[in-house]
């Protein structure tokens, strides 16, 4: 071993504790950055090389050249990863789910005695005055204005269903023009690493950006039937590659009457969508319906009845009375317009010339008594709905927090494996400052040996 | 197991937010006082209340109506009463016309009894202020018109006045000024209405027609006691409509305990509860702020 050799090796000791460095204070400025796995400088020994002149089979051992960094460590778990996901993707949609759900409750419940089962009791109360006071032009003020009430009641829920699903449809479209943002991110990503790949280099932080892109990925549009491939191979949702390789897919938004459908651009519609976009179509396509066809149940069932009856009846002035109620929906029901113009067209006796006799009001009230909607009366209608969404609602967030508790353990144990320790980068960058100041001074020595050896000979 | 710094903030943030959120619950409970905000508080509770909410409207809306029920019964008794009055007042003066010996001409008897006859149509008209008690279902017109002379008319109709005092019982108000006169014989069809019994005594006692006096008399007493008949009827009629008020009432204070006890929160509770959740709240803010206290960074120079 030749005393230039020494200063090799104890350069490569120099290189090799600076890169480490390097690798601390990487971890360090990226301690608080999303999805950053800590990474770590892995230490080999240069090939070894026998002594010169020695002959064969007398083994004298190998001398060593020194150290460098093999490769840079990235510590991270690919399946807490692919559980990051899928849980990831659960509380997205729970969560969409729940904020969608508490919009219906809120309106269909906008507090106490403000409820479409309050409205009605009222409406059918009122009748039950008119028929104590048949002949009073204010008991029949009160029933138009509860049945204004009640139609305003019926029409403002429809509105707000109505919006919701609106509001459903854009929310939709952003969230599907993210998704082929994130496509294109991951194609990129894709290809950034197949270069450094290719150059023999490990890509530690465009992988993590890439399980983050994969992560927001799975928030939106789920990870259940999305197969992650590698940074070469396919990304797919429901069969269909989603990004291969560095190729991205598109896809776009249709509303067609069967509800919201998404489409890949070449017409093949998108299957196996999870996360948030799954809990928006839900919501559009099935919640929003459900109770617009209830409310209009209620109102369809309310103005055939009660005009039913109502047509019977005579006026004040002893003509017929004719309809009550106009329209067959809770979107378009409202009063008929000759009530409108004078309470005195409300009728509570089929008598003409009876002004005493609220028989008739008598019997619309009664109708608040008859199991109208199958076996139940429009009032229990109305507070089954109620308790459906309450219902509905509490599971929505039942699961949410469920599966919020399983994320934040998962995120625990990735952090725990990836996140970066102050205290041990500290520790660390104390033990690669010392091997470099400890090369330094072997480096010294050899300068100060070859300066003797110098000194000596000249 | 690692402890990296990142996962002790992650952790502590879940723990203050955690924290944060029931405290707001309890806090927002008790500020309120009521234990279901929502419906998803308690999907079942709040079906419970707002049938609650349902049965008590009905019950005050019934509660109107009985008392509305019991103010017409007490008019329609008094009107009876006063003509049961008038009845006994025509009776006497027709008793003492049959007896000449007990002094007072026949006419001054015709005089008193016609004078009586004014005050029994007062009676048969009488009104609870908006509506006429006798008419049947025409309640916004005068039911009787005319005199004994002219004849009297009756413009009301047979009309029956049925209200809903709970959801089983139905009542039927009001009696015809046809049924309390016997008009058509309509109550009991041997007998002639009021106003020709009437007419018929004048003619007798005019007539000075001892025997026919006495009849007409007679038949006097049969109306008599068909108006006190109906005064019974209303009388129980009343008793019912006050039986039914009083349960009302006693279902209303039922229910809106009821309603209270689902409704509202238990006071004591939520205090404690709140006070537990400020005690871990002001744990937690410590606990925050002693992070990144006494790491090796501090002992580095």
């Amino acid at each position: 071993m030749s005393t230039l050799s020494i200063i090799q090796v104890a350069l490569s000791g120099l290189i090799s504790q600076q890169r480490a460095i390097d690798v601390t204070s990487h971890n360090i400025a990226n301690a608080n950055t999303p999805g950053y796995h800590r990474q770590e400088a892995v230490f080999q020994t240069l090939p070894s090389y026998p002594q010169p002149g020695s002959m064969n089979g007398e083994t004298k051992g190998l001398y060593g050249t020194g150290v460098e960094i093999q490769y840079v460590r990235r510590l991270q778990d690919a399946y807490v990863q692919q559980q990051l996901r899928s849980t990831q993707q659960e509380v997205s949609r729970w969560n969409t789910m729940t904020d969608s759900l508490q919009q219906i409750e809120t309106f269909l419940s906008p507090g106490a005695n403000l409820d479409l089962s309050a409205m009605l009791d009222r409406f059918f109360g009122s009748w039950q005055l008119l028929a104590t006071h048949p002949e009073d032009l204010s008991s029949r003020l009160t029933v138009r204005s509860t049945a204004v009430n009640l139609a305003d009641c019926l029409n403002n829920m429809t509105g707000e269903l109505n919006y919701l699903g609106y509001q459903i449809q854009s929310d939709l479209q952003v969230k599907v023009d993210r998704v082929n943002q994130l496509a294109d991110s991951l194609a990129d990503l894709n290809a950034k690493i197949g270069m450094a790949r290719a150059d023999g280099n490990s890509p530690n932080d465009f992988l993590d950006q890439r399980d983050q892109v994969l992560r927001e990925l799975s928030s939106i549009i789920g990870a259940g039937e999305m197969a992650i491939g590698d940074a070469t191979g396919i990304t797919a949702l429901g069969g269909h590659p989603l990004v291969e390789g560095s190729q991205a897919f598109h896809m776009t938004v249709q509303a067609g009457d069967g509800g919201l459908q998404l489409a890949w651009e070449d017409g093949v519609s998108v299957s196996g969508v999870g996360g948030e976009i799954a809990a928006l179509i839900q919501i559009h396509d099935t919640t929003v319906p459900q109770y617009q066809s209830q409310l209009d149940t209620i109102a369809a069932t309310l103005v055939s009845s009660v005009n039913a009856l109502h047509a019977t009846g005579v006026t004040m002035e002893d003509l017929p009375a004719g309809d009550f109620f106009i329209g067959d929906t809770a979107g378009s029901i409202h009063i008929a317009d000759a009530i409108m113009s004078s309470a005195r067209n409300i009728a509570s006796t089929t008598q003409a010339d009876a002004p005493g006799d609220g028989s008739l009001a008598t019997d619309i009230f009664a109708l608040s008594k008859e199991p109208l909607i199958g076996a139940q009366t429009l009032n229990q209608t109305a507070q089954a709905m109620l308790s459906q969404i309450g219902n509905e609602v509490q599971t929505a967030k039942m699961n949410s927090d469920v599966q919020t508790a399983l994320l934040e353990q998962i995120n625990a144990r990735d952090l725990q494996t990836g996140g970066v320790s102050i205290d041990e980068e500290m520790t660390n960058m104390i033990v690669y400052q010392r091997a470099y100041q400890a090369s330094a001074r072997v480096l010294a020595m050899v300068d100060e040996l070859i300066g003797d050896l110098l000194q000596q000979l000249g | 197991m690692r402890v990296p710094d990142s996962l002790r903030v992650q952790m502590m943030k879940i723990s203050l937010s955690t924290a944060a959120e029931r405290l707001q619950r309890y806090q927002l409970e008790l500020a309120s006082g009521v234990r279901i905000q929502r419906p998803s508080d308690d999907p079942a509770g709040a079906q419970r209340i707002s049938n609650l909410n349902s049965n008590l409207s009905k019950i005050t809306q019934y509660l109107a109506t009985a008392n509305d029920a019991i103010a017409w019964l007490k008019s329609e008794d008094s009107a009876l009463g006063n003509m049961t009055d008038s009845l006994r007042q025509i009776r006497d003066d027709a008793l003492q016309a049959a007896n000449p010996d007990m002094g007072g001409t026949r006419e001054t008897m015709v005089g008193h009894i016609k004078a009586s006859v004014g005050f029994l149509l007062q009676s048969l008209n009488a009104s609870d202020g908006a509506r006429f008690l006798f008419g049947g279902n025409k309640t916004q017109t005068v039911p009787f018109n005319g005199d004994l002379t002219v004849g009297i008319t009756y413009a009301g109709d047979d009309g029956e006045r049925r209200v809903a005092l709970t959801d089983s019982i139905t009542l039927s108000l009001n009696h015809t000024g046809s049924e309390v006169t016997n008009l058509g014989g309509i109550s009991d069809p041997t007998q002639p209405d009021l106003f020709q019994t009437l007419n018929d005594l004048i003619t007798a006692i005019q007539s000075g027609d001892q025997t026919a006096i006495a009849v007409q008399i007679d038949t006097l007493d049969r109306h008599l006691e068909r108006v006190l008949n109906i005064r019974g009827e209303a009388g129980i009629k009343l008793n019912q409509a006050q039986l039914a008020m009083d349960q009302l009432s006693q279902s209303r204070l039922i229910l809106t305990s009821l309603l209270n006890e689902t409704e509202s929160s238990d006071l004591t509770e939520v205090m404690i509860h709140l006070k537990e959740q400020e005690n871990v709240m002001q744990a937690a803010t410590y606990v925050a702020s002693t992070l990144g206290q006494g790491g090796l960074l501090n002992w580095l120079k």
